[in-house]
């Protein structure tokens, strides 16, 4: 599974490490492991980023010691070489460097229109992306035993990430829009702004919890089909039997548990976005009628 | 006894049978639901039902990409490709939809008596069959890999559209889980029970479940399912394990 800054991921953490970082906040999970080697090295590396880069080592660390990791892997070193891989790729990234520098540096309460056309420009980002990670979940369902309600499930997340940031930047347009426009005071800014903050921070509280999840999940996915840190991060045909069959699916309940609540939030604040429906004509849809008659066959026919 | 001490439980024929429209217990589910809207009450979800309403999906998912990745290993030998080639260089005809309705054959003949399993092979092979000669209709060959993870997409594309129906669903009946966890004595008892019919193992957890809630608490349960051998054993059921089974149409009256 490759490794990258998702550009929702790359919202959540200069979220996460910006001024709100408070407010949204999981309460009580700090990561209890720290590293040998300090992520100070990648703060110089990357001086222009320090909140990313404060976000994405708090990250990092809670997933390391979450997980269980293979013996032959040695936890400072992995979180070393994914530090050193992540914040190589933001520099190498253009695009992505300039979303998180505008986000670290313009906050909604300095710039709103900055603020909302740079939360515009990366909703078509995002648009673009989510359908080339669900083409990669597809092909690698296909190559691997693995269930494939686990590439199912990783899909709907980022179909899922993609309707949250539509729901934000739906929120910031009403709470924001025209914010800066002449005479507006500023305790009218704060108050607008704080309430911006006071919508999104259940959902982005949520996503916080999902994304955790989803890292754990493939994190240890990625780590146990991996043999040497040079195969880490790279393509690779995943196989049930190189995983504990009891942590896998730990994991996985996990994560489609979290997801279920993100989406049951969303769905809550934005039915709006979940209007997608299933055209009843289309021969793939027999699959699941069958599927879900035999499941029913067992409880419902049988009488 | 108050509101709070009356609680609705359902099976997941219930949810499931809205989601997918099924027939002919959809009326049935549809007036429930209706009910349930007018008291504005809830429909409070058990662990075994969770994951009976997860394993549809599931079932679905993998049933399809099971006989996908068959195909996968299956066509380029037919074909005669030489192994180091095998994914990369594999290419579908016009021609080769003969190789594929033997696979199917094939496929159908090891389904052995489960008629569902059959019907099961036989949707996904027309589904298979129609994509295919949608896309030769345009081009004179396409790559097995490429045509392949298109399906798969479009069952990621069912999965995320089916995954909205039942939020939709769940929505509409007000539902709340219950995560209550039955102990091996819960499921002793109802096992002893010896309910006739074919009751399954998921079905016998579900009782054990609210057996356990009844004890925990104080509560008047109705427990809503189509599913007859659970429905007509309450005469077994309700004086052993102390709380109703209903079929839907009258769940709500009998809170």
């Amino acid at each position: 599974m490759s490794l990258r800054i998702e550009p929702i991921t790359a919202f959540q953490t200069t979220f996460i490490g910006s001024p709100y970082s408070a407010q949204l906040l999981v309460k009580g999970s700090k990561p209890t492991w720290q590293p040998k080697v300090k992520s100070k090295q990648y703060a110089d590396k990357l001086k222009t980023l320090p909140e990313f880069i404060q976000a994405t080592d708090y990250s990092i660390r809670k997933v390391l010691a979450n997980i269980e990791i293979p013996i032959r892997f040695d936890k400072s070193k992995l979180y070393a070489l994914i530090m050193t891989k992540l914040s190589d790729d933001v520099e190498s990234d253009i695009q992505l460097k300039s979303f998180i520098q505008t986000f670290e540096k313009t906050h909604a309460s300095d710039n709103s229109s900055i603020y909302l056309k740079t939360l515009r420009r990366y909703l078509t980002e995002i648009d673009d992306y989510t359908p080339i990670q669900i083409s990669d979940f597809a092909y690698m369902g296909l190559q691997s035993d693995i269930s494939f309600s686990v590439f199912c499930d990783l899909s709907l997340a980022f179909i899922t990430y993609q309707k949250m940031f539509k729901y934000i930047v739906e929120v910031a347009e009403t709470k924001l829009g025209k914010l800066h426009s002449k005479g507006v005071r500023p305790i009218f800014i704060e108050k607008k702004v704080a309430s911006y903050i006071h919508e999104i921070k259940p959902i982005m509280s949520e996503y916080s919890k999902t994304i955790e999840s989803q890292l754990n999940l493939t994190f240890y996915m990625e780590l146990a089909n991996s043999n040497t840190y040079d195969e880490l991060f790279k393509p690779k045909i995943l196989n049930c039997a190189t995983m504990n069959t009891e942590t896998f699916a730990h994991y996985c309940k996990d994560f489609q548990s979290k997801l279920h609540v993100l989406r049951q939030g969303l769905f809550d604040k934005a039915p709006h976005l979940f209007t997608e429906k299933v055209d009843p004509k289309n021969p793939a849809n027999f699959v699941w009628v069958i599927s879900a008659m035999q499941s029913m066959g067992g409880s419902a026919n049988d009488g | 006894m108050t509101d709070n001490d009356k609680r609705l439980y359902v099976d997941a024929c219930i949810p499931l049978s809205l989601i997918f429209s099924q027939y002919p217990q959809f009326p049935k589910c549809q007036k429930l639901m209706g009910d349930v809207q007018k008291k504005g009450i809830h429909c409070f979800i058990i662990k075994p039902v969770k994951s009976d309403i997860e394993s549809v999906f599931n079932t679905s998912v993998n049933s399809a990409k099971n006989v996908l990745r068959r195909l996968m290993g299956h066509l380029p030998i037919a074909k005669g490709v030489a192994p180091r080639e095998m994914l990369e260089k594999t290419t579908v005809k016009s021609i080769d939809i003969a190789i594929i309705e033997h696979f199917f054959e094939t496929e159908y003949h090891n389904a052995g008596q489960d008629q569902i399993a059959k019907d099961l092979i036989t949707s996904i092979e027309s589904w298979v069959i129609q994509r295919l000669e949608e896309k030769l209709a345009s081009e004179n060959e396409v790559l097995l890999i490429n045509f392949l993870v298109d399906l798969n997409k479009e069952q990621i594309d069912f999965y995320s559209k089916w995954d909205t129906q039942k939020l939709i669903i769940e929505n509409k009946l007000n539902c709340k889980e219950d995560a209550t966890d039955y102990n091996q004595e819960d499921l002793t008892i109802v096992k002893n029970l010896r309910i006739p019919g074919k009751v399954l193992d998921k079905d016998k957890q579900a009782l054990a479940t609210l057996y356990r809630i009844v004890k925990n608490n104080n509560t008047k349960i109705v427990y809503a399912s189509t599913d007859y051998s659970i429905v007509l054993a309450k005469s077994l059921i309700e004086p052993n394990l102390g709380f109703l089974v209903s079929d839907p149409l009258y769940a709500v009256q009998k809170l």
